[in-house]
This record gives structure tokens, C-alpha cells and sequence, in this order.
């Protein structure tokens, strides 16, 4: 994949995404209009399978499909250069069409890309709890029966971007005790029983966090996803492939983040100090570098998606930077920056939403020590 | 460091301790009640309702905080050199400032191992987690560090000395709030706690300085 060309074709869009930032973080509900719009081609953009786009976006005249977890890195990371708020918050598959791919059979990918790719809409991807955060371990929301048969979901999950909007998405819900007693279900958001409300948050303020109730709510055999595999293959096991392959995504959002706050100083500082362009030039090599580790990353969980390590290694990288960046920038233009340059302010408080996306920094860390530890992390392909 | 001025930083030491069991707006009453406000052309002043901002201040934004909102107070630079006695106020208002920041910021870490104490992860207290603790230890040692200095003050802290103070409780603020996880993400407590601490540093924690020319005029996009 030419990734200079996808990212050259990509940019009109981000500049798009960029005019309307700071209204959409003023007013959420302005998204409404930018998606509605046609501005940007959000729906050829989204992710859906080709069989579902008949109109596709073309770079150098071949068909741009965005599938691969090097696609959606270079795409997420060039568009939340815009806006991270909007990628996140737009309409389509999202997380829950990886993980869908990745654990649904053809049944369950039909149903659910038929719903996406028909008016657009949003999905959930509901794995996070009030009080518990993601530790699968202490998941309490609940599936009565086998987990295969269907059942009886009860339960809260927290904190899953667009929830309140969606038509449909995945929730992990537990059966029984252990890791082999989560599973993940495909769930139709109209279902009686399914009560989302919207959270304000302080930043991404584009994605409409949201808590989900769950109280009663059915789940059909054909809800299940994995069915059709084994039981070490489907639920929370079976998803681990699913974060491999999307932790270099978060992490290319927060690239975007970041060489957006550093594009943002470079061309509104004229003249800099000796130490302002030492600074910059070392966030210039770090974004190189992160570059380098989220695509290097996102290639190989394409490859191999059992082995998170990368995966774990790229996002802490650039969203430690992100962080960094960031923080840094309001120094460049004063005290004050922050409401004289909005847009400042704007990036600092996205980036500590993506750092809440697909674990903290912290629990990436670890996960690169142990792989490190484990002999994983040496054969990192540079390109 | 010379002998300190007792008064002034007992009084510090009050603004402390309001801040981290009151909040924002009422440890910057008590501040106004004991350090003149007092703001150089070109700076920002975060202040609540109740408190009269500079001459020539202009409103420019409000700051939601747990309590009650905070507005945003600029003075607009009029190109004139700041005499030493401006400059002296200037800086003892800053330090009242950074004594604000240090009890919201010992609140805040409060607040967060109250949250965590009630907590497990796969079985084990959140609380007791290594990499838990060793960011409360952080936190704490950005405290001490911050409280060390502020007790050297006299008639405010020298310019570099506020900036140490203000990179310290900048980066133990960050830290902490990442102990709330995502419900430090909404736009509720204790989200707003840590917003509100860091912007009182953005605006008051380090002297305003001549940027270089922008390439634009006005504000760029």
C-alpha cells in the first residue's frame, strides 16, 4: 500500500474536519450537520467491507478500501490531524465492524453490515464498567445460560463512544466465571430492555460517551459471535486479536493529535527562539519515530494478530507524545493560549480521551515489558 | 534563601488548606483577602464572582469547577514597561496562585485514593497496585516540592522558582488525574477539579512573555 499516496488523498478530508473542530467541540450536536453535509465522504471512508460500497474513493485509480490495520492507522491517523473527535465520532463500523470481522460468521457480518451500510448510523463497542474500568476479570454485566444458547442480559457498561445513537454494536457480557466466561454479542441497540443515555465529557467531545442499562435484555443463539468457533476462539479470548488490531489505530489518532499541535505552532510562530526550534525539532523526530512503531505495528498485527506487544508499544509511544506535544504547545504562544488559540486547548483534552481507549499507558507498559521479557519486541520491522 | 516573611506565608498556607477542603473559589477569595490582586498588562487572572478584576480586564472565558464557575480576567498588554512595583504585586499574586494550585492539587490526590481505595483489579485493592503507588508517590513528591518552595516565599516567589512550582504541580496533576480512569473524563468532579487547577497555572503559573511576530494577524485558526 503506497501509504504517502493514501495519506496525500486523505488530507482535503482532515482540512475539512479541521474547519469544523472547534464548533463541533463547542456544540456536539454540530456534528450532525458535517456528517450530513457531504462535505466529507464519510461513509467511503468508514471501513465497510467492499461488497457494501459500490461507490468506493480511488487513490491513483485503484479503489480505496480501508480494511487493513495499516489502512485504517495511515486513514485515522491523516483525518484526526482534523479532528479525533469526529473520526471517532462519525457514523459506521468502527471498532465493533474489527471485531465483528474477527469473531461473526458470514450470517452475523451480513446482519450487521447490512444495517451499517444501509442509512448511516452509528455502533457501540461495549466492553468498559462503571467502577471496574476494562478489567474483564471483575465484568459483572451478565448473560443467563451457556453463553451459546442465548439468554438474559443484565447489567451497566460505561464510557462507549456513541452508545446512545447506535443501531447495533457488540457488548461482552459474562456467563460464567473465568476468562472463558465472557462473551461478546451482537446486539441490536432497539432492543427492549437497552437504555442508553449520553455522558458530557470534557474533550472528543464529537463522540457522545455513553452509559448502557441492560435489563433484560434478549440475546438470540444467532447474538453470539464466535459461534461457529471454538471456545478458546470466540468471546473475550477470540477478542484479544481484535485489540491487537486496534491499538495502533488509537494510537495513530493520537499521532494525529500530536502533529497537529506541532503543524499548528510551526505555522503560527514566525521566528523561534534557539531552544523553541530545539524543542521542535526533537517532537519532529519523536513523531518520526512513533510514525515508524504505530505503522510498523499496525503491519504486523495485519500479519499476526496473536502478539499485542507492537500493538501495546505504538499506542503508549503516541499517546505518551501526543501527551507531551501537546502540553508543550500553549508555551509557544503565552499565557492565556488556551482561549486565544482554542484549538490548543482542544487537542490537550482529546488526547487524554484516546489515552482511555484500548487500555491506559500504563497497562501498554507493562504489556511491552512482559513481551520484552518474553523475547517479543525485537524484530520490530522499520520502514 | 533569605529569612521568610512568617505573615505571608501563614497566610499561604491558609489559601492551602482552604483550597484543597473548599475549592477554587473560595481559596481565591481568601487569597484576595490577604495578597492584593494584582495583574501586568498582557497577563490572565482566573477569578469567582465576587471579586473585582483588574482595570481594563476583559472577560474572555468561564471555567467550570466543582463549586461554582471561575471567569477568566486578560488585561490587554499596552506596550508600556511594567514598573517594579507592578511587577513585585504581579508576583505575590502568582504565589498566592500557586498556593491555590498546591491545595487543589492535594485535594484532588485525595480524592482519587478515597475512589481507588474502594476499588480491585483481578481481585487485588486498585490502591495497592505498584504502579498505583508509585504514581501517588509522584504526586506527593510534586507536593512537597511545591510546598518547599512556597514556604521560602516573601513577597512572591522569583519568576524561575513559580515556574518550578508550576511544572511540578502541571505534571503530578496530570498523573493523578489518570488515576480516575474514564470518570475523570466527564465533564463532572473530578474532571473539573483538574481543569480548573490547570488552567489557574496556564494563567497565572509562569510570566507572561513577548511572543515572537505570528504569522497572522490576530487570533490564527
Amino acid at each position: 500500500m503506497n501509504t504517502d499516496a493514501l495519506q496525500a488523498a486523505l488530507r482535503p478530508h482532515a482540512e475539512v474536519l479541521r474547519r469544523h473542530a472547534l464548533a463541533i467541540d463547542a456544540d456536539p450536536t454540530s456534528l450532525h450537520s458535517l456528517l450530513g453535509s457531504g462535505e466529507v465522504p464519510f461513509r467511503q471512508l468508514s471501513g465497510l467491507p467492499p461488497e457494501y460500497v459500490d461507490d468506493p474513493l480511488r487513490v491513483d485509480g485503484e479503489p480505496l478500501h480501508i480494511r487493513t490495520c495499516l489502512a485504517r492507522a495511515v486513514a485515522s491517523e491523516t483525518l484526526a490531524w482534523g479532528d479525533a473527535s469526529v473520526v471517532v465520532g462519525a457514523h459506521g463500523p468502527s471498532m465493533s465492524g474489527v471485531l465483528v470481522d474477527d469473531l461473526g460468521d458470514d450470517e452475523q457480518r451480513d446482519r450487521f453490515y447490512s444495517v451499517v451500510a444501509g442509512t448511516p448510523t452509528w455502533t457501540f463497542f461495549a466492553l468498559t464498567e462503571p467502577d471496574r474500568g476494562s478489567d474483564a476479570g471483575a465484568m459483572t454485566a451478565s448473560l443467563s445460560g451457556d453463553g451459546v444458547g442465548g439468554g438474559l442480559l443484565q447489567g451497566t457498561k460505561k464510557y462507549v463512544g456513541n452508545a446512545a445513537r447506535a443501531s447495533t454494536g457488540v457488548l461482552f457480557a459474562r456467563h460464567r466465571p473465568g476468562p472463558l466466561g465472557v462473551g461478546v454479542y451482537l446486539v441490536d441497540a432497539t432492543r427492549p430492555g437497552l437504555d442508553a443515555t449520553p455522558l458530557t465529557t470534557l474533550g472528543l467531545r464529537g463522540v457522545e460517551l455513553s452509559e448502557i442499562r441492560l435489563r433484560d435484555v434478549v440475546v438470540e443463539p444467532a447474538d453470539v459471535l464466535g459461534r461457529h468457533l471454538s471456545p478458546t476462539r470466540r468471546g473475550l479470548l477470540g477478542a484479544v486479536r481484535t485489540f491487537t488490531r486496534l491499538r495502533p489505530v488509537v494510537g495513530a489518532l493520537g499521532l494525529g493529535v500530536a502533529q497537529a499541535a506541532h503543524d499548528y505552532v510551526v505555522d503560527n510562530r514566525r521566528t523561534l527562539r534557539v531552544h523553541e526550534r530545539a524543542s521542535l525539532d526533537r517532537f519532529a523526530d519523536r513523531l518520526h519515530a512513533t510514525r515508524t512503531m504505530v505503522r510498523s505495528a499496525a503491519a504486523a498485527a495485519d500479519q499476526d494478530p496473536t502478539d499485542g506487544t507492537l500493538s501495546a508499544l505504538a499506542k503508549a509511544a503516541a499517546i505518551t507524545l501526543a501527551d507531551d506535544l501537546t502540553a508543550a504547545a500553549p508555551a509557544f504562544f503565552g499565557a492565556g493560549s488556551r482561549w486565544e488559540h482554542p484549538l490548543l486547548d482542544k487537542l490537550i483534552r482529546d488526547v487524554r480521551g484516546l489515552e482511555l481507549m484500548e487500555g491506559t499507558t500504563t497497562i501498554q507498559r507493562l504489556t511491552v515489558a512482559r513481551g520484552y521479557l518474553q523475547g517479543r519486541t525485537l524484530d520490530v520491522a522499520i520502514s | 534563601m533569605t529569612t521568610t516573611t512568617p505573615s505571608l506565608v501563614g497566610a499561604l498556607e491558609d489559601v492551602r488548606a482552604v483550597a484543597r477542603t473548599r475549592g477554587a473559589a473560595a481559596a481565591l477569595t481568601a487569597l484576595a483577602s490577604v495578597v492584593p490582586l494584582a495583574c501586568v498588562p498582557g497577563g490572565y487572572v482566573l477569578l469567582p464572582a465576587g471579586l473585582t478584576p483588574p482595570d481594563g480586564a476583559l472577560r474572555t472565558a468561564d471555567v467550570p469547577t466543582p463549586e461554582v464557575p471561575l471567569t477568566v480576567w486578560h488585561v490587554p498588554p499596552d506596550g508600556t514597561a511594567v514598573d517594579p512595583r507592578s511587577a513585585a504585586a504581579d508576583l505575590a499574586w502568582r504565589t498566592g496562585v500557586a498556593a491555590v494550585r498546591l491545595g487543589l492539587a492535594e485535594r484532588l490526590l485525595e480524592t482519587a485514593c478515597d475512589r481507588l481505595r474502594g476499588r480491585t483489579v483481578a481481585g487485588s485493592p486498585t490502591i495497592d497496585l505498584p504502579p498505583v503507588r508509585l504514581a501517588i508517590a509522584d504526586a506527593v513528591l510534586a507536593h512537597l516540592t511545591s510546598r518547599a518552595l512556597l514556604s521560602t516565599a516573601e513577597d512572591g516567589l522569583p519568576a524561575t522558582t513559580l515556574g518550578t512550582v508550576t511544572a511540578a504541580l502541571d505534571d503530578s496533576g496530570r498523573t493523578v488525574l489518570n488515576l480516575f480512569g474514564a470518570s475523570g473524563y466527564l465533564d463532572d468532579t473530578p474532571g473539573r477539579l483538574a481543569r480548573v487547577a490547570e488552567l489557574l497555572g496556564h494563567a497565572s503559573g509562569t510570566l507572561p512573555h513577548a511572543p515572537e511576530p505570528t504569522a497572522h494577524d490576530g487570533k490564527a485558526s
